[in-house]
């Protein structure tokens, strides 16, 4: 009796941006909305998808039978689904099988791959593309499992180390100031002064905090409303528009204060300020001074209880989030490997079932069928093992490395199989 | 829950001792050291059911677990008790003072983190110091939350004290040096809890202040104790 291996390969196929340029990214971008049209037109080529796709990537997961895989068809569908066929190229794409696959899906899950290393929003994104792709019954047993199995990689990074903690941009920062100074901002009022996208987004992020009331001020009036109206949508707080000239008679009741003008001068002086600051009773204020030239005067720091910051303060401390982060990269590869091994020998051990189905059969005692399939799982592990290494201390490997590998595996399980459906023995290597 | 689980243990443990030696557990330093440790763990408990805060409980525990430490490595019993210190009112006594002076150095803890964070968030510094700390605002609310828990302790304990003392130890003085020292540190919190309550500080010079306080309240204890004679020592 001969057993014969037929085993799905996993492929992850994709651009990102390691692999393409911005406009490749851009054009190859799919909404949540489309997903299940496109995951649609793979149905008949492939056996399992799921597409990931966020601002910097474009990645379908998916399982087919290695003999009938075109990777080529594949791209075109994709190109073809979002008509980029004019700026986007095969070698645009990425291509990984197999073992390294799921070590591209773990790195993206973790974050590892992002832009922004320590980004907890790809999870997210995850998350849902995987309950899009799982709705639309395009996922099976295996992309269920990796999918899974890359959550949960993402998670213990959360629990087992800091990578999440910190600040990743300048807005990021200045919220993390705001909650180490107030602890909470739910009695706080901000006020912005100027316009600009960072001022803008770092409101924003304020916002998300739940603060009490928010006052925005410009030279032109029409500005501050748009900005309002942007920031305000849902009415959820407080807001007020102030005159430009005026805007210093809110400050005694400000706790927060973001300014992005394009003044030339100081907005704020320091005799100015400690009149004002006189009036809040020694309570704390933050400052956020985004704007260069800069629009508050530095010497406003030396005041008790005032925290200014400009935008060289903050990349500082972004900066120095980013150095911890890095530094934590190889607890979080140790955690993917982990993972990878538990899910490669769960992936390998598909083909291994009537092997162990015919030991259970075949054995006159439970005892002695379960020290053969520990002893074959443990050879199993072993043999995945080498692959597994091969893939760490080579971690950029492409398509054919990794079928190399694979097939290379695939026929040392093979005849580890064989062994034990011939002679119902593992004959050891 | 596992430390509300100690503190039950603890008290249980203080309970079957008091009951077998028939005396409460301040007959040497070690002893009063290692109550000393037990009151901080129960104020600081007090204070994070009180905040839900629990960010700070390691720097509590380390100075607990070191007052503790040391305790452990020199204790030993004394085979002569004054009668004194089997009377339960001196237990009360000595129980509010330690109470009291948990409160007075978890407030100069607070302190002394509110004026470390202070400076991180000046100078920029976000280090995994600056990421364990709660905000500054929760720690001057700790801060001033355990001065007041110390003062009204160590009120009681002065109190009863200048009503009970004099009747209970022949060799009473008013010129004592620990009595005096302890009615300084009291006058001196006295002056910080009415700043407190009529906001009279700025907050740096609050923090400041509630550090000074402990360490100067903790050295003069121990000066008092180790270089001093005073009727106030009962071993």
């Amino acid at each position: 009796m001969n057993g014969s291996i037929n085993h799905p390969f996993i492929f992850s196929i994709g651009v990102n941006h390691r692999s393409s340029p911005l406009v490749v990214r851009e054009r190859l971008s799919v909404g949540d909305a489309e997903l299940p049209a496109v995951l649609d037109r793979f149905k008949g080529i492939l056996d399992e998808c799921m597409i990931l796709s966020t601002c910097n990537r474009t990645e379908i997961y998916c399982v087919a039978d290695p003999a009938r895989f075109d990777k080529e068809l594949v791209k075109k569908t994709i190109i073809d689904f979002k008509n980029a066929g004019d700026v986007t190229k095969s070698e645009h794409f990425f291509e990984y099988a197999t073992c390294g696959a799921a070590n591209h899906l773990f790195k993206v899950a973790t974050s590892i791959d992002s832009m922004i290393v320590g980004d907890v929003q790809i999870m997210h994104q995850l998350k849902e593309s995987f309950r899009i792709a799982q709705h639309n019954k395009s996922t099976g047993k295996l992309l269920n499992m990796l999918c899974q199995k890359a959550l949960h990689t993402g998670k213990r990074v959360r629990h087992e180390t800091t990578l999440y903690e910190g600040a990743f941009s300048v807005s990021f920062a200045s919220v993390e100031l705001a909650m180490k100074i107030f602890g909470s901002l739910e009695d706080k009022t901000v006020m912005v002064i100027g316009a600009g996208e960072t001022a803008e987004l770092t409101a924003k992020n304020l916002i998300r905090k739940d603060v009490k009331k928010i006052i925005v001020t410009n030279r032109t009036r029409a500005n501050a409303e748009a900005m309002l109206e942007g920031l305000n949508r849902d009415h959820r707080f407080e807001s007020e528009i102030v005159d430009f000239d005026n805007f210093k008679s809110k400050i005694p009741e400000t706790d927060i204060i973001i300014s992005s003008t394009g003044a030339k001068d100081y907005i704020l002086g320091y005799k100015d300020m400690k009149e004002l600051i006189s009036r809040r009773m020694d309570l704390p204020m933050l400052i956020i001074d985004i704007a260069i030239p800069r629009d508050i005067d530095p010497k406003i720091d030396k005041l008790d209880n005032v925290f200014l910051k400009n935008i060289d303060d903050l990349e500082d401390i972004v900066n120095s989030d980013y150095e911890k982060r890095m530094k934590i990269i190889p607890d979080v590869k140790e955690i993917i490997n982990q993972e990878l091994l538990e899910f490669l020998v769960w992936y390998y051990s598909i083909p291994f079932l009537p092997a162990i189905q015919h030991i259970l059969k075949n054995s006159a005692n439970g005892m002695a069928a379960k020290h053969r399939i520990i002893r074959l799982r443990e050879n199993l592990a072993e043999n995945i093992s080498t692959v597994h290494r091969a893939l760490i201390e080579n971690e950029d490997s492409f398509t054919a490395d990794e079928i190399n590998s694979h097939n290379r595996l695939m026929e040392k399980l093979h005849e580890i199989q064989n062994d034990v459906l011939n002679h119902g023995e593992i004959i050891e290597n | 829950m596992i430390l509300v689980s100690l503190v039950v243990l603890n008290i249980v443990y203080f309970v079957f001792r008091i009951a077998s030696y028939g005396h409460a557990p301040i007959t040497t330093i070690f002893e009063i050291m290692s109550l000393m440790s037990f009151g901080l763990v129960l104020t600081y408990l007090y204070i994070e059911l009180k905040t839900k805060e629990t960010d700070t409980g390691f720097f509590i525990m380390l100075t607990a677990g070191l007052l503790e430490i040391i305790s452990f490595a020199f204790i030993e019993e004394l085979k002569d008790i004054k009668p004194v210190l089997r009377t339960w009112i001196l237990g009360i006594h000595v129980s509010a003072a330690i109470i009291g002076y948990s409160g007075i150095i978890m407030s100069g803890i607070y302190g002394f983190l509110y004026l470390r964070l202070y400076k991180k968030i000046k100078r920029n510094r976000v280090d995994s110091f600056f990421k364990k700390l709660p905000s500054l605002k929760l720690l001057s609310t700790l801060t001033r939350s355990s001065i007041s828990f110390g003062f009204i302790f160590f009120t009681f304990t002065i109190v009863q004290g200048f009503i009970w003392l004099p009747k209970a130890i022949d060799n009473f003085s008013y010129l004592d040096p620990k009595l005096i020292s302890s009615t300084i540190i009291w006058f001196l919190y006295l002056g910080g809890y009415i700043g407190i309550l009529t906001k009279r500080f700025r907050i740096n010079t609050l923090m400041r202040l509630a550090l000074a306080g402990a360490v100067f309240s903790v050295l003069s204890m121990m000066f008092v104790n180790i270089f001093l004679k005073s009727f106030h020592n009962f071993y």
